[in-house]
């Protein structure tokens, strides 16, 4: 070749690697590659090098240069596809089960495809019939422990994570949270590291971006992120976008919400029955997280809360409890805002905690035996008559009375910890708790929220259960909760300081896939739990029902208005709550995995929704989208996972397809989409997908 | 009824047919090798794509007909090539579809260039890292996730062909270095 030939050559190759080249340009480089040796050999690295590029920068899911090194650096990151290498929970699986399960997993997605596949109604009622089926490939803990209710699920995951991605590897360019890292982060992460050497244990490698990014907006938005947000974070290549994103969501509206959800969850539980304006009691938790009040002051309003339900929206928390003698609102006060668990010591003294007797839950009953709640006549909104409940206050309180296990009867007048108040006409006594409750260098207020906390973003508490903290049941990480608590309240209770700081640890950007180092660490089997990971957490109703709304963006096809949007909302959770009639106001849910749950998602409303293609839904508009059906299939793993598809996948997709046009002469264009429906369904019914990772 | 119907393929019979746990990190390990084995063959990278995806359902369902300790990429690349007939089978009216001589030579020639993908990748790994930084963008942005060959050049400000040319350019700079730095390796 002349230098001339060659440089026109290379011209070709260039336009044929950027899909510009046209019939003449083809038959010309064709006929080079195929007469002369040197043109060949020049060819096939020209494509072997744009090929290399390509495959990589997909890969890496970043565009970043550090991304594309470090997938060319990494031998183990060979390819893009994922290995199948499931996040287990459960029991001390072997490595030849994951794979195992990683196939199964996409096999069963397969299958749900085949099984909706069908023509009849006999096939449209497979699913729910079929998955258990599967589920037992997918879920059975090995070692058929079926009796393993812990309250993680039973997954076998495929993980993204498990190759490909670049900064999956420790010896990333750039890893690490990129949050400023104050000495309470260091002491936090070197706390947790010295406790993994002691037990012998190694951290799962860091957590993709993918991962991560589902993981973030689930803990901090109560929902998974859309498609485009997933693919404008893995191209972002600032090495602090990790804390970005942080920063963005802690002061995103739908923080206060998520926050909101979650305590008024806990406080009065998501159950419609109650007879309280439970709207009112989210809008005050709401504003108040939105605001950054300190939890103190929340807990304050909470516990001294005066006047009507619609008005004051602080006072439901009490309206709800203050039935039966007030013994609910102890209970409750003492477990969910203080997590100790003292209703046993209602009727006798704690069985292992001999200093909890029965007087510590009378004379905090006592401080809420001054206040009635009032019922009156009053208007709604409409203008319509309605009750309306109050909580009020008289000068004068009474005692609480209590029976001994001997049938003594006993007096209790209120003291917190210890600490008594005066009493007189001009004595308010829950708000002399709502003071008590905060006093002191280290209030068990402040501990009990840290707990909380801890548990909600890393899947565990430091206590198990989290609600129960006392001399009995000692914290896995005392110095770090301490340290933490400490924290706290020097801040002024500052939640989002606290919510920021726990965000920044190496831990909250570990992995949750389990490696042969750390397959030690099994709190599911009652271990004392190590962090040496980040444990998978199921997602709440709410955040599942957010979840499917944000993906599917089934709401805008249906409905209308936002207000709308909560209703749907408030329906579709009142199909997995009720009441119990029971001392601590409790409540039932078959929100648990189980097989209503499944039906719901298999069948739901909702998810027909979804996948019914309808304009408005995500679905309508990837399918019209003009791209490949490898991409549209691309897009909707994104919006529902995070993250790429896997070969396997794709594989069984591909396969579907097939099938549908082979086997039932469909047209491709509809086999396509009908098929694609179906990888949707697939998708949102994964265990993948319901799950926080 | 939990039946699934009789046409299910027999990939998902159950645990005796699941692929074992070896076969998938071969599987898994030789998708790079595979994809850049079909596109030396095919030249578009969407349509490597897909026969890459036909490849895989294919190797799956057969994964049995592997006998294990024997070399995979070589039963791997059978099934590949094939692939690669049938889907030149599907593009028949396409213009742009390179005759079956030219397959076959490529199919040849590109084999020894695969057995040292490992080299290469590092040596482009080096070549990147010295390139300019804007040019490092450019090829960053072209090669992005999603990215097409034929670029939005209204996205980079500048005029479509003037995008081409310099992207062209830096391609073949890493070319010229990847060649240097594989002669100055000891010939394996």
């Amino acid at each position: 070749m002349t230098p001339r030939d060659r440089e026109h050559f290379l011209t070709l190759l260039d336009a044929l690697c950027d899909e510009r080249l046209d019939e003449a340009g083809h038959a010309q480089l064709e006929e080079r590659v195929a007469t002369d040796g040197e043109a060949r050999t020049l060819y096939i690295d020209y494509l072997l090098l744009h090929g290399c590029l390509h495959w990589d920068a997909v890969e890496g899911g970043a565009v970043a240069l550090p991304g594309t090194l470090a997938a060319l650096q990494d031998d183990s990151a060979l390819s893009r596809p994922a290995l199948p290498a499931p996040v287990a929970s459960g029991r001390a699986p072997g490595r030849r089960r994951w794979a195992f399960a990683g196939v199964a997993c996409a096999l069963l997605a397969a299958c749900a495809l085949w099984l909706r596949n069908g023509e009849g109604p006999q096939q449209l009622a497979g699913p729910p019939e079929g998955r258990p089926e599967g589920a037992n490939e997918l879920e059975a803990p090995p070692g058929g422990d079926a009796d393993d209710d812990s309250a993680l699920p039973r997954v076998r995951l495929r993980d993204p994570a498990a190759t490909g991605i670049a900064s999956t590897t420790g010896d990333d360019p750039a890893p690490g949270p990129a949050v400023p890292r104050g000495d309470l982060v260091a002491f936090i992460d070197d706390r947790l590291a010295a406790a993994w050497t002691e037990a012998g244990v190694q951290p799962s490698p860091e957590a993709a971006d993918s991962e991560w990014l589902r993981r973030v907006h689930l803990d901090l938005a109560g929902r998974i992120p859309d498609a485009a947000t997933v693919e404008a974070f893995l191209q972002d290549k600032n090495p602090r976008k990790r804390a970005a994103v942080v920063e963005r969501l802690l002061n995103e509206p739908t923080f206060a919400t998520h926050f909101a959800t979650v305590w008024s969850n806990l406080l009065v539980g998501r159950a419609p029955e109650r007879d309280i304006d439970r709207d009112a009691l989210v809008q005050f938790l709401r504003d108040q997280f939105h605001r950054n009040r300190p939890w103190s002051e929340t807990v304050g309003e909470l516990v001294a809360a005066e006047g009507a339900d619609h008005e004051n929206g602080a006072a439901n928390f009490l309206l709800a409890h203050l039935n039966n003698e007030a013994v609910p609102a102890t209970a409750v006060t003492f477990r969910i805002l203080l997590c100790q668990q003292v209703q046993c010591s209602q009727c006798h003294v704690h069985p292992v905690v001999k200093d909890w007797g029965q007087e510590k839950f009378w004379q905090l009953n006592a401080f809420f035996q001054q206040t009635d709640v009032v019922e009156r006549e009053g208007r709604d909104a409409d203008g319509g008559s309605r009750m309306v409940r109050e909580l009020v206050s008289r000068p004068v309180g009474d005692p609480s009375y209590y029976e001994t296990l001997g049938g003594v009867m006993r007096v209790a007048w209120p003291k917190f910890e210890g600490q008594a108040i005066e009493e007189g006409p001009e004595v308010n006594r829950r708000r002399e708790l709502a003071r008590l409750m905060s006093s002191g260098d280290r209030p068990q207020l402040a501990a009990a929220f840290v707990n909380r906390l801890w548990a909600q973003l890393f899947g565990r508490g430091f206590t198990a259960p989290v609600d129960d903290m006392g001399p009995h049941n000692p914290p896995t990480h005392p110095e770090i909760l301490d340290a933490l608590t400490e924290e706290f309240v020097q801040s002024d209770y500052d939640i989002r300081a606290l919510v920021r700081q726990l965000c920044s640890t190496r831990l909250y950007h570990l992995s949750s896939r389990i490696i042969p180092d750390n397959e030690a660490d099994a709190p599911d089997r009652g271990e004392r739990p190590l962090f040496a990971r980040m444990y998978v957490k199921p997602l709440t109703a709410e955040q599942l029902f957010d979840s499917l709304l944000a993906t599917t963006t089934a709401d805008r096809s249906g409905v209308g208005s936002w207000s709308e949007v909560v209703e749907r909302r408030k329906h579709w959770l009142s199909q997995f709550y009720s009441v119990l009639d029971n001392e601590e106001n409790g409540e039932t849910s078959t929100f648990d995995g189980s097989l209503p749950q499944a039906l719901v998602m298999m069948n739901g409303e909702l998810v027909q929704e979804a996948v019914s293609g309808r304009p408005g839904t995500y679905l309508n508009a990837v399918l019209s989208a003009s791209v490949s059906e490898t991409e549209k299939l691309r897009r909707l793993c994104l919006s529902t996972l995070s993250r790429e598809p896997t070969p396997l996948e794709l594989a069984a997709f591909r396969q579907a397809v097939r099938q549908a046009t082979r086997m039932r002469g469909a047209a491709v264009q509809s086999a396509t989409s009908e098929s694609l429906a179906d990888a949707y369904w697939a998708y949102l019914n994964s265990t993948e997908f319901l799950v926080n990772r | 009824m939990t039946q699934p119907p009789a046409t299910a393929p027999s990939g998902r019979d159950g645990a005796s047919t699941a692929p074992s746990d070896d076969f998938v990190q071969l599987f898994t390990r030789h998708q790079r090798r595979l994809y850049l084995f079909i596109l030396a063959q095919l030249g578009r990278s969407q349509d490597a794509e897909e026969a890459l995806q036909e490849t895989n359902v294919v190797m799956l369902a057969k994964h049995q007909q592997f006998v294990p300790g024997t070399n995979f990429f070589a039963w791997a690349a059978q099934i590949a090539h094939y692939e690669v007939l049938k889907s030149r089978q599907r593009k028949r009216r396409d213009r742009l579809r390179f005759q079956e001589e030219f397959l076959q030579a490529t199919t040849e020639d590109v084999q020894a260039p695969l057995d040292d993908l490992d080299l290469r990748r590092a040596a482009l790994r080096q070549c990147l890292a010295k390139l300019r930084d804007k040019d490092r963008q450019l090829i960053e942005k072209r090669y992005r996730p999603g990215a097409v060959g034929r670029m939005e050049a209204e996205h980079l400000g500048r005029p479509a062909n003037s995008v081409y040319q310099s992207i062209g350019r830096i391609r073949r700079t890493l070319l010229e270095c990847i060649r240097r730095q594989l002669a100055a390796q000891p010939q394996s």
